[in-house]
């Protein structure tokens, strides 16, 4: 074989600690969230943020604990929203993709036009939610959270088609069109499986979006019962943001969630997602051991 | 191809956005016409609640129902909004022509007027309001006068609120100290000088709002004592014996105070966060980081922040009390333009002003479930609930109608209802009650100065930048942002409300 | 790597011609749920821009409401402000497509040349963190470092250095460094898998000839793998460009934890025309906004689109 084993080391222990610093760089900042969560809020105002702090309590999260029904029901809905909307972007961006990276495709040029101009204006809030409201009656239904700007994205279909064009070599497809299978024969049992890593990467775009997303439940919905995790914890944030921006607030008392209450609704939002991940980074293995072979 | 694919397509576009567009336009009709017939009108009522949405809203709605139906057929649906949320959410309603018909304005009342959002009610009022009109007073109705039209009413609450300073008790007494004699910035100071000696851990003073150590320029903390900031400080007026509208930023009075503020940050009694910090004075006084703040508020004020922050506090006002527009608006109860009934909105707002049963179902809930009597009238959570697990806890008692007629909070000072009642009598009214400007033939200039005086403004107020230099550069980037012109307008709208006005 | 797929002229027959058709009829099925989606989602809403050339007034409805002609432009250009926000919009745009695409490549390389798998799933998770974390809660984070009394920085670091403590809200001048950190920060994780799916795309044949070839790892990357990126490149830089004119809003309003003190350095477009209408919330104005930006990175992205297709026409958007 190529390569002495010592260079390959040097190579590797080089790779490790470039990336390990990256990858310290991004957990630290949020390992000091997580430790600011558990501080007591006292002790968080006095002494500041840090590492070490002088005392512990749970207190943060026990305020989370009594919305706890609520933060559970949000959490049963992002995860039914993510997965269907994930599933149905995947499902039309791969199909909008496909005949666009296809250069047999007569009228490609156009339609690549049409799809990225989507991204390049955009009508304004007022008259997309007149539309989904008035038009379709979303309001105040699960499909606020599913129909509304995350469905698909030219961002998405520009991805794939790049991909589609460049990975999927045009002989295969000729082949199986000689071999006498239809298009959407060929592009189930041929494209597809030769896409996996645009798939997940598309998906995981997906699913991040919808995970993260705030606004339409913020413009859609009035019925707190199908608020999303993002809303009930971004309604924690901003009544907060109102109270201490607003000359109403002179006159309310309540007891408000402080500083590390904060910190632990950041928590509580990214947990379940960092934990499932490992999961589904399986697709991502083929490619990594792929790299593996290599030297 | 292209061509005729892109024609239809334009023509699609064109023909669905004209039906949404007027499909809602029509919304802004209103019927006057109030049938009396056997079934109940519907009229969604909403206002904000400080935290979730309370669980048990559908049985405070069913309450509510029993009164409203009985005395006016009148069939209250509760659409109730998190205060983060409402903002966003009640402007789409009245954009999309929803069914909203009564609902309160925090702040937002003089924007939300002139943009036509609310509608005239000056009739419906003198037809079925005039319990309200009683309840309100003159004044309070001048307040919310727009061109001699009203489109909303001011709540019934203390609104003859001060600049006002608090301070933590139990610290003042150790330095045997006394807020009483407190009159101006300087008396302050000298109770800085001593404390800061002796809490070398605690700021002396902490910003209430985010990035605002002072709140308001009003009378006490720039040393004139009839001062209307005429709803936004883009040309104020100095005293209410003239009419003539100044920059308040290019006044001398300003400039002291950026300077006293100025030499107090170098001196350490300012937080050294307030210009960023979104800790609430309250958590930061509980930690024994903060001895005191300046409020904008009525009597109350000490017991509130008593509550909250666990220590024992005392307020002391700045200067009289001069009512102004800004104050009376403040909080209004409106009927938006997506309103079909506006009568039986009106007679249900009424309701609102005279009802004891409504305000206290909204305020706290229903007896016995959400909240107990106390033996001296006060009320209290029934045991074992607590504000985290009542099942309705909105924390509005300060926004329904006439708020005067609810119940007393155990701990509230008994004579507090007395007290502010008595100052909205007695205290001085600005001679510019009821002028309200419109900023629509200046939109361009406000929004660029409204980006200059967030750039400079909190900075000098609270110190952390020095004023002999940055107080020229913010005139003069006012001054290109186009303050001048606003000021004009609002000068000329002045005069013209002036000559119609006083005679 | 081009594709060769032009059917000789002299061989189309009947059969082929039909099967083109067919095929051409499958293409338009395929993509009608997207196009639908795109159409009513994205393409109706664009009626709506007219909207930024009214003064609305509510009692008459958006529809009958004046028109305004480019009055609600006016704000965006008139006061000294109008060439800070563009310049910064534009540049913090121009710093993160460049240092975005460097890193994102080289480490989207290095997790591709990775021998072990464990670790290099340990790093891709934890370099995507930052993504999945709202940036309300980053400005929390950058807080607890940044803040005057009680940040880490301020009260841990600095003084183990020596150096006194800064007012880190108050000076513009770190801020441009801060910014572009905290953007690279979030989207690495993102971008870098990005290119690795790319990456992973190439066959590795390739490598293995390069390599008997007696090419090193760095002649490889040059030779290899940049070039096969560079559809990608180019297809996000393109991407890029027409957003150029847009900035995330979270990032500039946020992060600075809105420090009126930091506006000469974090003043974005999207921040001004917020804070403009914060008071008058007038719709007609902020649609002025969106379409202003709509409109400048359209004629940008349709001029660097020529370029691309003069240079390379494969690799041009359309």
């Amino acid at each position: 074989m190529k390569g002495i084993k010592k260079s390959d080391f040097k190579y590797q222990a080089c790779l490790n600690i470039i990336l390990m610093l990256f990858a310290l760089a991004s957990i630290l900042p949020f390992l000091l969230l997580v430790i600011a969560s558990f501080t007591d809020e006292n002790t968080l105002i006095q002494s500041g943020y840090t590492f070490f702090p002088a005392k512990f309590s749970i207190n943060a999260y026990k305020y989370l604990i009594y919305q706890g029904p609520m933060i559970f029901r949000a959490y049963g809905i992002t995860f039914l929203v993510t997965i269907v909307g994930t599933s149905l972007n995947l499902i039309l961006t791969a199909m909008i993709a496909y005949p666009l990276s296809r250069k047999d495709f007569s009228k490609r040029k156009l339609f690549s036009f049409i799809v990225f101009f989507t991204m390049l204006f955009n009508g304004g809030l007022v008259p997309s939610y007149l539309m989904w409201t008035q038009f379709f009656h979303i309001k105040n239904t699960i499909f606020a959270l599913i129909f509304p700007n995350l469905l698909m994205n030219a961002f998405g279909v520009i991805l794939m088609q790049n991909y589609f064009s460049h990975n999927i070599p045009h002989e295969l497809i000729e082949a199986a069109e000689i071999d006498g299978s239809g298009e959407f024969k060929t592009f189930f049992k041929v494209v597809l499986p030769l896409s996996l890593p645009i798939l997940a990467t598309v998906g995981l775009m997906s699913a991040i979006s919808y995970w993260n997303d705030w606004t339409n439940g913020l413009y859609y919905l009035t019925d707190q019962s199908l608020f999303s995790l993002q809303n009930v914890l971004n309604r924690i944030l901003t009544d907060l943001q109102f109270l201490s921006s607003s000359t109403v607030s002179t006159q309310v008392h309540m007891d408000m969630p402080s500083t590390g209450i904060r910190m632990a609704i950041a928590v509580v939002g990214v947990v379940p997602i960092l934990a499932l991940y490992p999961f589904f980074q399986k697709y991502f293995v083929k490619g990594i051991t792929l790299g593996a072979v290599k030297g | 191809m292209k061509k005729s694919l892109r024609l239809i397509a334009m023509l699609t576009m064109a023909t669905m956005t004209t039906t949404l567009l007027s499909a809602c336009s029509s919304g802004s009709k209103n019927s006057t016409i109030s049938t009396a017939t056997s079934a109940p009108t519907e009229i969604t009522w909403a206002f904000p609640t400080i935290g979730p949405v309370p669980t048990d809203k559908q049985l405070i709605e069913d309450e509510i129902n029993k009164i409203t139906i009985k005395e006016i057929n009148v069939k209250v649906k509760l659409q109730l909004i998190s205060i983060g949320n409402w903002f966003q959410q009640s402007n789409l309603m009245i954009t999309g022509g929803e069914k909203l018909d009564i609902m309160p304005t925090l702040g937002n009342y003089s924007q939300l007027g002139s943009q036509k959002q609310l509608i005239d009610i000056t009739d419906v009022l003198n037809k079925y309001g005039q319990e309200i009109k009683t309840a309100v007073g003159d004044n309070f109705l001048k307040g919310t006068t727009i061109n001699g039209k009203i489109y909303g009413v001011a709540n019934v609450n203390g609104k003859a609120a001060v600049p006002s300073i608090l301070m933590r008790k139990d610290i003042l007494d150790k330095y045997n100290l006394s807020i009483d004699s407190v009159k101006t910035l300087a008396d302050i100071e000298k109770i800085f000088e001593v404390v800061s000696k002796g809490e070398k851990n605690m700021a002396m003073l902490v910003p209430p709002n985010q990035g605002s150590i002072t709140t308001t320029y009003a009378g006490g903390l720039i040393g004139v004592p009839k001062f209307d900031n005429l709803g936004d400080n883009f040309g104020v007026l100095f005293g209410n014996d003239n009419y003539k509208v100044v920059d308040l930023f290019e006044s001398d009075q300003y400039k002291n105070l950026v300077n006293t503020m100025r030499s107090w940050n170098q001196k350490g009694y300012i937080l050294k966060d307030a210009a960023t910090t979104t800790d609430t004075p309250n958590s930061l006084i509980k930690a024994g980081k903060a001895f005191g703040q300046f409020t904008y508020s009525e009597v109350g004020a000490d017991s509130l922040a008593a509550k909250d922050s666990g220590f024992p506090i005392v307020q002391k006002k700045l200067q009289d009390s001069l009512i102004t527009t800004s104050a009376i608006a403040n909080i209004t109860w409106a009927i938006p333009v997506t309103c079909k009934d506006p009568v039986a909105a009106m007679k249900f707002m009424n309701l609102m002003y005279t009802n004891k049963a409504i305000v206290d179902l909204a305020d706290f809930g229903i007896e016995g479930k959400h909240y107990v009597k106390n033996s001296d009238g006060s009320i209290a959570f029934p045991k074992g609930v607590d504000s985290t697990t009542s099942g309705y806890n909105p924390g509005i008692n300060w926004l329904i109608g006439d708020q005067f007629l609810a119940h007393l909070w155990q701990g509230t000072n008994p004579d507090n209802n007395k007290i502010l009642q008595n100052d909205n009598k007695t205290a001085s009214i600005s001679n510019v009650l009821g002028f309200a400007f419109d900023s629509t033939k200046v939109k361009t200039e406000y929004a660029s100065v409204t980006n200059v005086y967030k750039q400079y403004a909190p900075a000098l107020d609270c110190g952390s930048v020095d004023p002999a230099k940055i107080l020229p550069e913010f005139i003069s980037k006012l001054k290109s942002a186009g303050i001048d012109k606003i000021i004009a307008e609002k000068q000329a709208q002045l005069d013209v409300w002036e000559k119609a006005n006083k005679k | 790597m081009k594709v060769n797929n032009i059917k000789n002229n002299n061989t189309l027959t009947a059969t082929t011609k039909k099967r083109k058709r067919k095929s051409e009829l499958a293409m338009y099925l395929f993509m009608f749920p997207g196009l639908l989606y795109l159409f009513v989602n994205n393409y109706i809403p664009m009626g709506g821009l007219f909207i930024a050339f009214k003064n609305v007034d509510y009692s008459k409805g958006i529809f009958n409401s004046d028109w305004a002609g480019f009055e609600n432009f006016k704000y965006l250009f008139s006061s000294s402000d109008a060439w800070i926000i563009t310049r910064n919009t534009l540049l913090y745009n121009l710093a993160f497509i460049i240092f975005g695409t460097i890193l994102g490549i080289a480490v989207a390389i290095m997790l591709s040349e990775m021998s072990s798998k464990l670790m290099g799933k340990f790093y891709q998770t934890s370099i995507l963190l930052p993504q999945l974390i709202s940036i309300i809660i980053i400005a929390y984070i950058g807080y607890a470092f940044l803040s005057a009394d009680s940040g880490l920085l301020n009260k841990t670091i600095l003084p183990k250095l020596g150096i006194s403590p800064i007012s880190w809200y108050s000076e513009p001048k770190y801020w441009p460094f801060i910014l572009i950190i905290v953007n690279l920060w979030k989207g690495l994780g993102f971008s870098c898998i990005i290119y690795l799916a790319s990456i992973l795309g190439i066959d590795r044949s390739i490598y293995e000839s390069a390599e008997i070839d007696g090419a090193g790892k760095w002649k490889q990357m040059v030779n290899i793998t940049l070039p096969m990126l560079k559809p990608t490149i180019i297809t996000l830089t393109m991407l890029a460009i027409g957003r150029i004119f847009y900035a995330d809003f979270g990032l500039f309003y946020q992060v600075p934890m809105n420090s009126g003190a930091l506006y000469n350095a974090t003043n974005v477009i999207d921040t001004y025309v917020y804070r403009g209408l914060l008071q008058t919330n007038d719709i007609g104005m902020s649609s002025a906004a969106g379409f202003y930006q709509s409109v400048v990175g359209c004629v940008l992205v349709l001029l660097a689109n020529f370029v691309v297709n003069k240079l390379d026409k494969e690799n041009a958007l359309f």
